[in-house]
């Protein structure tokens, strides 16, 4: 497993003169799982999206894997190797889950001999064979966040990035869902979350990054055990 | 990587009932166009037994400059739909997280519109067609004319894609497509009046080099002048689509 696998330094990012996150510093070695964690508004989506490449910090470098969005190759390079599932699916309602997985691959560039075996293993992963040729738009919230889980993995991703995954799924997906990101971990798959719901989730968290004031602070997880009793200490309205 | 873009994209384009309500609109006007431009032909050949000009001159000629007109007001609502949209509705998250460039995205999108645009021309052109039952056509007037109005619109195209590119709001997006389309029309007007500086302002037009391929006339000039139109501004479409890093 490689160290500082991901790493921020000194990023900085302001939005219409305000100052969303302060300067810090960040390293995440392969095959971790860190949970975001923060209030409403704390800077959680804006980090994990720095961390994506859709927003550039104000200052700072960015790297994954020796690789940084500032170099074109490199930032090609670097999207191949990441699955991000958004907050608010990204799906068109006009496509059937099949075509929309099938055009996320080819996008991701998949090889066309794997694109069909990486959809039927996407749509097992999330119940979602029996639903292949239904229409986004005909889906219920929970079943669309599965359609937006199964495009973040179509890619076997070496880094996933999901913002709220659980919302919306039913305690047997979740507890599904879960599973499946254990395995992955096991895989050396770098996860990272930012959820509420954490009861579910925090059990595969290597640790928790707190976002609040514009800044970062990282709080260990000793035991699992104790797990629920960390997250009761952690001041949400700061 | 082009080719999925343009699949998806025309999955998407089609999958619209307001696509096909546009597509039968316009249809339908060219359709009154046409035989109002026969009824007039018909009409004056009856008054004069020797016309000026030939029945492609009078009937096609027109045809081409209307569609070219309908068409300009109808292919910048289907290019904001193609990126502005995409921003509005948080869909571009898929381009921008898959290991694509911005051109590539941006000639997806462009390649999309051609192929309505093709469509579009194709279905249209079977009433011009219609006149070699009572007449003879001049095949070299027609396909300039099919020649000109495709690239005088695949250059309204790019224009509009780049400009969609750089706004998130569909409705601000659309206006300025609206003014900047209205800028290249004006300017060709405004040139009237203008005296030596005539020639300068036409140079900036997008409807007086067309004028040349509807006579029948097809130049290297108007050819490159419109070729130059779509390069220079697809350009500027996938540095609008990737000034979210600056």
């Amino acid at each position: 497993m490689k160290t500082n696998f991901l790493s921020l330094n000194q990023i900085n990012i302001c939005f219409a003169k305000k100052q969303i996150l302060r300067p810090f510093n960040l390293s995440i070695d392969q095959g971790q799982v860190v949970a975001v964690v923060g209030a409403n508004g704390a800077g959680k989506t804006t980090l994990l999206k720095i961390i994506c490449g859709i927003l550039k910090p104000n200052s700072g470098t960015l790297q994954i894997d020796g690789c940084s969005f500032n170099k074109s190759h490199e930032a090609l390079q670097l999207r191949r190797m990441l699955g991000y599932a958004p907050d608010v699916p990204a799906l068109y309602a006009l496509d059937t889950i099949e075509n929309y997985l099938r055009f996320i691959a080819e996008l991701k560039q998949v090889p066309k001999a794997q694109i069909k075996e990486r959809i039927d293993h996407s749509l097992e992963t999330f119940d979602l064979t029996t639903l292949r040729n239904e229409y986004i738009h005909t889906l219920s919230k929970g079943m669309q966040q599965r359609v937006n889980l199964a495009q973040a993995i179509i890619n076997q991703p070496q880094l996933l990035i999901l913002d709220e995954p659980v919302s919306g799924l039913d305690s047997t997906q979740c507890e599904k869902f879960v599973n499946y990101l254990r395995a992955l971990k096991q895989r050396g798959v770098t996860i990272l979350f930012a959820s509420h719901n954490y009861s579910d989730l925090l059990s595969l968290a290597d640790y928790m990054l707190k976002v609040s004031n514009g800044q970062l602070q990282k709080i260990m997880l000793p035991e699992q055990t104790k797990v629920s009793k960390v997250y009761d200490t952690i001041d949400y309205t700061a | 990587m082009i080719l999925s873009i343009t699949r998806h994209e025309l999955r998407q384009v089609f999958g619209k009932a307001k696509t096909w309500y546009c597509l039968a609109v316009l249809q339908a006007l060219l359709a009154v166009i046409f035989n109002w431009l026969i009824s007039n032909f018909l009409k004056n050949q009856a008054i004069t037994d020797t016309m000026h000009y030939g029945i492609t001159e009078e009937v096609l000629h027109p045809f081409y400059a209307w569609f070219a007109l309908l068409a300009l007001i109808l292919l910048p609502m289907l290019a904001t739909q193609m990126l502005c949209a995409e921003k509005q509705r948080g869909t571009i998250v898929n381009y921008y997280c898959a290991p694509i460039t911005p051109m590539q995205v941006i000639l997806g999108k462009f390649f999309t519109l051609n192929i309505l645009l093709v469509m579009l021309l194709a279905y249209s052109s079977v009433m011009p067609l219609s006149i070699m039952r009572s007449g003879a056509l001049d095949w070299g007037q027609y396909i300039s004319s099919l020649v000109g109005v495709y690239l005088m619109l695949s250059a309204a195209m790019a224009i509009c894609l780049s400009l969609s590119s750089m706004f998130a709001n569909v409705i601000r997006a659309n206006m300025l497509i609206l003014i900047a389309l209205a800028s290249f029309v004006l300017l060709e007007w405004a040139a009237q009046y203008t005296g030596r500086h005539a020639m300068f302002l036409q140079t900036f037009g997008l409807l007086k080099p067309l004028k040349g391929f509807l006579a029948g006339v097809i130049t290297l000039r108007a050819t490159a002048y419109y070729s130059l139109l779509v390069l220079g501004f697809l350009c500027l479409g996938s540095w609008g689509y990737a000034r979210r890093w600056q």
